[in-house]
């Protein structure tokens, strides 16, 4: 059989045919007008009307700077009022974003962020360039939001260009805090002290020491700071942070004392309210102490705070209001899966104890990817042991309680994972170690430390 | 590259905007209006996620609880027990009229509840005008908006320190002005004097930006609940995609998406057309995936572009390119041709296929007419697939809104896969089945002889440009009169 | 790289960018959802004020001619209703007022106020629980006292220091008309003599600044036309106040250069400056912002780091924008003269080394009748040879800064606000009585400027302020953050996929090519 000649050859067609060059030639067209017009539409978005004269660098006298927590409210409308009339102050932009995300931390209503985040942009639109407070309060937004990586490097790009800004300085601690580089968050500490000694520092300053677990140099720094407070937001953060100091190494009466000076500052200051229902519970008086958790998770249901008062009315008898709790705590972590959003270790720590274990330990692993910081190294460790997996566990919560931080409730969570691993010896010495620290550190497992402690041979 | 390119998207699908209040907030309004005689106090709660599950958990284990009414009264009577009223410096008590509860849903398919109460407080009727002052400490419990707002209904306010109309349009729209921090009003002030215009009915409160038009049917509903509730397994994606595949399909068989085009395509070049038919069916998965990409991003940002005014002028510049390709198709299908019309010819039973195993059409180099076809299919798919379905944007905002973003983009595929499997189905089947009648039916092949080579394809040509224009037409009175 | 292989990758790199644009479009339409807060959120903004220097002047004094008097305010805004607080100075810190007088830019005499807190009963944070009539009065619960002590300085270094006052009270805020019915008692008990020579002086006063803040809006493209309004009307501030023979403070040259200081004690132990100011306005428009914290720290000997600030100012460029007034030539010596040399013949030290402070001849006798406008109307004892009290510092910058001393024929430029709200004192401390806690119902003070303004009575042109007349600086309106650019850049990166989905399906078909 001759072989075909014919059919085989393909026809060479010309130019690749007209249609194709064609189609190409509309595509290529479509895209560079696209391209074109998305840039121009953008450069017309970006630069806006030309307007005279540049935004100046210098800076109006005292008003808008003077901003306290307890004039921030004020302080805002007069800023948005100025900003009406003055649009192009790039600072005032700016304070007003930073302002607005203090006023998030002191009312804890989130609809600040997205207004903190627009001001900050138009911030950075009016003056690109050297704006160092506008960076400094992205990087506080960014902590707010828990993203400490961009905090980081939003606090450093201000520290580029105005290396004694206290705002950027405090940021900075805080992030490098939360992402667990504790070296480097304590030489930012004394670096920040030495340029811009006052309550943002001090406080930062005293807790990265509470983490090392140098207390009286905590409490030293913190009456630092108490002394030269006045405003009532400042003196009931600062007795507040005292109180958790003092209870953490189970001075019940002391904390006490420091939460009922928070609340006699700031009536209305929710930490305190629930600092003191803790000494209230420790004291023996669960229907005060209830009553305040109930005020707490009212105002501000969070999860953490929905554990505990879970906790609380299961030890009190009452396991069904407890069960709300816990349901209403189970919202959170559905919100917080759905949404993709950083989360929160109070929700991982209340899915290991009372929800869905097996997402306690996604979550924390998760969190684990972001950071490496002791509290994620602990929640991680108890996930680990709800989970089984103890072998794992026990070297997180050792790295958790490695740095020395004087926390109950690590050295539970230790003791717990030792027992488990049958190491009698080590669980003994942690749990003793718990229970000396603050023997009721937890409603829940203040107890099950010592029927453990118990179980072990040793004395509570 | 690609690693940082999925990364990059899903770095971008970690933080989505959802409540715009946050999700434990409960926000207040207070509607004051001042009538003869009485002062109506029209008190609305917005309970996000959490305020929601307290209240519902708390509910269910009351065991006695059959919707939320019992809840809904006692929170009225509660709000209107503290309100603090002041007519003239002497108090006065608002007394419940109505209570009405429901719940709407809100982020990750949970519930949020929003309480409608009404009450009245008597209002004496002086000449002079009469001075009220109204609290409401019940705002110090919750984070969130508090709102008032003071009008009158025959009677005029006067020196009031709140707006008459809400910003919040009763708490349905919150406005995102970086220069207005969110309202905290707590109290309000005013003189009423009689006489004045009677109270405008409220309009029904417009819905959010970017509202979609009916039609979102129970089925995509449910899948984005089935999406939202489970947890991203690989196995679980796997069932969605293939879910959204049969979506797809099954909604390709709604009208629009040019399946008579392409049927009059596939009867007009038979077997040959069967790569146009592919090119036709890909081109309208693009352009829909497209589109719906488009949109949904554009309803997400919250644009007031998406409306559901939209739809119809999609509709209509849809019909007008399927118009304009008709003609295209026509011009060409009825220029004088100068020797054998292959593309006619082939189609009377030849015995290869030319259709495969060249990518080439014959004749093309023979008739420059010709030029313009891939491009003239290119732009019909694109008509085609310019509307795209409310149930793929859907799809897209929900997986949007839990966070798979990327999941979502990646369901939209599958979405137009299915379409594009049933267009090209249908068009295979036409050629197929005008095949297997012409093999079946010998008359018909006789009776095809006669008709002149060039009527098919320009008659098919002339439908879609009826077709097209019908299209258009329809689309523009929706737009136009309608809406 | 064949045309395939080529255009392959040019496929790929379309593919690429649209899928970054669409990944950046998703990303920054994002505002991002706020998390549960956890209970470590510190305070950032701590606003306390009572570490921040607002003014500095220095005179010769007018009663006193052989004496020069140095007056330092702390602690602006001082709203006169401000309890149940009130105002202190703060006791971590160091109040200083430092002096130059030979012109090499370090400090020599650094006087130093430090001030302790006293309670007469721990049962109750009262400031007062009665009338209050002298200044060791029992009702007074609430009291500071102060040290002042002069350190001596050889090349900037301590080498003594000498306590010229000690445990001395401070004049404490004016609570009422009930609590307070003679105040002026009570500052009169607050002034000491020093058995070194002259008087010492620390209290609550009248904010003895006078101007309209929003003729800063030049700094923002606004112009001035709605000035006239004195915004520190009203308000208080601290004021510490030295009067010591001249003698003392110039031995060998009369020239002194003065500067105020704040450091506060820190963790660790020691002091850290935080703020510092010696002529006025230099850190709000001289220095720019991002350097403003860097001036706060620094000592003059660094100034020269801050000199292209003055040989270039931004200022002038500004009104030029809006007025269209010339901007004088760079480099702006007479500035250097003015901010940071003083100027010669008049308050220059031999061999100066410029530093930024004020700079006092104190060798020129007071003047008899003192022009607001001091050098600018020829007036030689005002600023900026010194700085009065009732020197306008606002108007004479403006107008310097201008090139008024360069002979510049400009208009009066100014904020309208020619003098104090309330008259100055003939006497040591001359700065006037602080408002009372019962006067502000009737003022209504406030940072936001009121509706009724000055402007309207007064003469004033468009460029001196005030007339409704004025032409307003262009000021568009911010664009609202809309989510336009990343939907433009979704938008160009669906089409990018698009065309390079096509580009892709025609390479397929024709592979040959």
């Amino acid at each position: 059989m001759p072989t075909p000649t014919t059919t085989a050859a393909p026809v060479t067609r010309p130019a690749r045919s007209m249609a194709g060059r064609l189609a190409r030639v509309l595509l290529g067209a479509g895209l560079v007008a696209a391209l074109a017009g998305g840039l121009t539409f953008g450069a017309a978005v970006l630069n806006g009307p030309s307007g005279p004269p540049p935004a100046s660098d210098a800076v109006p006298a005292a008003a808008f700077e003077q901003l306290s927590s307890a004039s921030l409210a004020a302080g805002i409308g007069q800023l948005q009022q100025h900003l009406r009339a003055q649009p192009r102050d790039a600072t005032g932009w700016a304070t007003l974003g930073l302002s607005y995300v203090e006023q998030a931390r002191l009312t804890a209503d989130p609809a600040y962020y997205p207004k903190a985040a627009a001001a900050l942009a138009e911030a950075l639109r009016v003056r690109p360039a050297d704006n160092d407070s506008a960076h400094a309060g992205l990087a506080a937004l960014a902590a707010a939001r828990h993203d400490f990586g961009t905090a980081l490097r939003e606090a450093d790009r201000a520290l580029a260009i105005n290396p004694f800004g206290a705002r950027a300085l405090a940021v900075r601690i805080d992030a490098l805090v939360e992402l667990g580089r504790y070296p480097a968050a304590t030489a930012a500490a004394g670096h920040a002290d030495g340029i811009a000694p006052g309550i943002p520092v001090f406080t930062r300053l005293a807790y990265v020491n509470e983490l090392h677990g140098r207390t009286a140099e905590a409490r030293r720094v913190l009456d630092l700071a108490l002394g030269s407070a006045d405003d009532p937001g400042d003196l009931a953060y600062v007795h507040a942070q005292l109180g958790e100091l003092a209870w953490s190494q189970g001075q019940v009466r002391r904390a006490g004392g420091e939460f009922a000076a928070a609340l006699r500052a700031d009536p209305g200051y929710l930490a305190a309210v629930e600092g003191r229902a803790r000494v209230r519970a420790a004291s023996g008086d669960a229907a005060g102490a209830l009553r305040d958790l109930q005020t707490v998770v009212t105002r501000l249901p969070l999860p953490g705070y929905l554990t505990e008062y879970g906790e609380l009315l299961t030890s009190a008898g009452r396991p069904a209001e407890a069960a709300r709790q816990y349901a209403v705590a189970r919202v959170w972590v559905k919100l917080a899966k759905a949404s993709g959003v950083a989360t929160d270790l109070e929700t991982a720590l209340f899915a290991a104890d009372h929800g869905d274990k097996a997402e306690a330990l996604r979550a924390a692993r998760a969190e684990w990817a972001r950071r490496h910081s002791v509290h994620v190294e602990d929640a991680l460790a108890w996930a680990l042991h709800v989970n089984g997996g103890d072998a794992e566990a026990l070297h997180y919560a050792r790295l958790a309680n490695g740095l020395g931080y004087r926390n109950a409730m690590f050295r539970y969570h230790q003791g717990m994972i030792e027992k488990a691993l049958g190491r009698t010896a080590d669980a003994r010495r942690d749990l003793t170690a718990a229970l000396r620290l603050n023997p009721d550190f937890s409603v829940l497992h203040a107890p099950l430390a010592r029927a453990a402690l118990t179980s072990l041979g040793g004395a509570p | 590259m690609i690693r940082h390119v999925v990364s990059g998207l899903l770095a971008g699908s970690a933080l989505i905007p959802l409540h715009p209040l946050g999700n434990f907030t409960v926000n207040r309004y207070d509607g004051l209006v001042a009538a003869p005689h009485e002062l109506r106090i029209d008190h609305v709660q917005d309970l996000a996620e959490i305020p929601a599950a307290q209240v519902l958990e708390g509910r269910s284990a009351l065991r006695g609880g059959t919707g939320l009414h019992p809840w809904a009264a006692r929170s009225c009577a509660t709000a209107s027990r503290v309100f603090q009223i002041t007519e003239s410096g002497r108090p006065v008590h608002a007394t419940v009229r109505t209570v009405a509860a429901r719940t709407r849903p809100g982020q990750a398919g949970l519930p949020t509840l929003r309480l409608e109460c009404t009450m009245t407080a008597p209002l004496a009727d002086h000449p002079a005008g009469v001075a009220v002052t109204f609290r409401d400490p019940g705002a110090a419990d919750h984070v969130g908006w508090h709102e008032i707002t003071a009008a009158g209904d025959r009677m005029t306010i006067s020196r009031a320190s709140v707006p008459a109309a809400s910003r919040s349009a009763r708490l349905t729209v919150y406005p995102k002005d970086m220069l207005s921090s969110p309202l905290d009003q707590r109290s309000a002030s005013f003189t009423v004097t009689p006489g004045g215009p009677a109270l405008a009915a409220p309009d029904a409160p417009a819905g959010p930006a970017g509202e979609l038009p009916r039609g979102v049917d129970r089925l995509t509903q449910s899948f984005t609940d089935l999406v939202a509730r489970r947890h991203l397994t690989a196995g679980f994606a796997l069932v969605a995609l293939l879910v959204a595949v049969v979506l797809g399909a099954i909604h390709a068989l709604a009208p629009g998406h040019g399946k008579t085009i392409m049927a009059a395509q596939a009867v007009s070049r038979g077997r040959r057309g069967l790569r146009d038919i592919l090119t036709l069916g890909l081109t309208v998965t693009v352009t829909h995936t497209l589109g719906v990409l488009v949109l949904g991003l554009l309803v997400a940002g919250g644009s007031s572009v998406v409306t559901p005014g939209l739809f119809p002028w999609l509709g209509a510049a849809s019909g007008a390119l399927v118009a304009l390709s008709g003609c295209m198709l026509l011009r060409r299908a009825l220029r004088p041709r100068h020797g054998h019309d292959h593309g006619h010819g082939h189609d009377h039973g030849h015995g290869h296929d030319h259709g495969h195993g060249h990518d080439h059409d014959h004749g093309h180099g023979h008739h420059p007419v010709d030029v313009p076809r891939r491009g003239t299919v290119v732009l019909m798919g694109f008509a085609g697939g310019l509307m795209p379905s409310p149930s793929a944007i859907v799809v897209l905002l929900g997986a949007l809104a839990l966070g798979h973003a990327w999941f979502g983009v990646l369901l939209v595929l599958a979405y137009g896969l299915g379409l594009a499997a049933t267009l090209t189905g249908i068009g295979v089947f036409i050629t197929g089945s005008g095949r297997w009648l012409a093999a079946r039916v010998p008359g018909l092949r006789n009776r095809a002889h006669r008709i002149p080579a060039r009527l098919v394809p320009a008659g098919s040509a002339a439908i879609v440009v009826l077709l097209g224009v019908a299209l258009a037409v329809r689309s523009l009175a929706t737009a136009l009169g309608g809406s | 790289m064949s045309r395939f292989a080529a255009a392959r990758t040019g496929a790929a790199v379309l593919l690429a960018a649209s899928a970054t644009l669409i990944a950046g479009g998703f990303a920054s339409l994002a505002p991002g959802q706020a998390v549960a807060s956890s209970h470590r959120e510190a305070p950032l903004i701590s606003g306390q004020p009572q570490y921040d220097n607002t003014d500095v002047y220095a005179f010769v004094s007018p009663d006193k001619p052989d004496t020069t008097t140095l007056v330092a305010n702390w602690l602006p805004f001082e709203d006169p209703a401000g309890g149940p607080n009130f105002y202190k100075f703060a006791t971590d810190a160091r109040y200083d007022i430092n002096i130059d007088n030979d012109g090499d830019s370090q400090i020599d005499l650094t006087y130093r106020w430090t001030f302790k807190d006293h309670y007469k009963s721990k049962n109750t944070f009262l400031y007062n629980t009665g009338a209050v009539r002298s200044l060791d009065d029992a009702n007074l619960n609430f009291s500071q006292t102060y040290d002042l002590t002069l350190i001596r300085r050889v090349h900037g270094t301590a080498v003594s220091a000498q306590r010229l006052a000690s445990n001395v009270p401070v004049a404490p805020s004016n609570v009422g008309k009930a609590s307070m019915p003679d105040y002026a008692t009570l500052r009169a008990q607050a002034v000491r003599p020093l058995a070194s020579g002259g008087h010492v002086f620390a209290g609550q006063a009248d904010d003895s600044f006078f101007l309209d803040l929003r003729v800063f809006d030049l700094l923002y493209g606004g112009n001035l036309s709605e000035v006239g309004h004195d915004t520190l009307h009203g308000y208080n501030v601290q004021t510490v106040a030295l009067q010591v023979p001249s003698k003392q403070l110039a031995p060998h040259q009369p020239i002194i250069g003065v500067f105020s200081a704040t450091q506060r004690q820190n963790a660790a132990g020691g002091f850290t400056q935080v703020s510092r100011l010696g002529m006025p306005l230099v850190n709000e428009v001289v220095i720019p912002v991002k350097d403003k914290d860097k001036f706060n720290a620094s000592i003059p000997w660094h100034d020269a780091q801050f000199g292209q600030y003055v040989t270039n100012p931004e200022l002038p460029k500004l009104i030029q924008g809006v007025y269209k007034i010339p901007a004088p030539a760079t480099p702006r010596k007479d500035l250097v003269q003015v901010f940071l040399t003083g100027v010669p013949g008049l308050n220059q030290p031999p061999n100066v080394r410029p530093a930024e402070m004020i700079r006092l001849n104190t060798s020129i006798p007071p003047s008899k009748a003192p022009n607001r406008l001091g050098v600018l109307a020829g007036d030689k004892a005002g600023y900026p040879n010194g700085r009065r009290l009732t020197d306008d510092v606002i108007d004479i910058s403006l107008q310097v800064v201008e090139g008024k001393l360069l002979g510049a024929k400009i208009p009066a430029l100014g904020d309208a606000v020619n003098a104090n709200d309330k008259a100055f004192g003939g006497a040591f401390p001359y700065v006037a009585l602080p408002w009372s806690g019962s006067d502000v119902r009737a003022s209504g003070s406030g940072i936001t400027p009121a509706a009724a303004s000055m402007a309207r009575d007064s003469q004033a042109t468009p460029l001196t302020g005030g007339a409704a007349a004025a032409p307003r600086a262009m000021q568009p309106k911010p664009a609202p953050a809309s989510p336009v650019l990343p939907m433009a850049a979704i938008g160009v990166g669906a089409l990018l996929l698009g065309g390079s989905g096509g580009l892709w399906l025609m390479r397929r078909r024709h592979p040959s090519a």
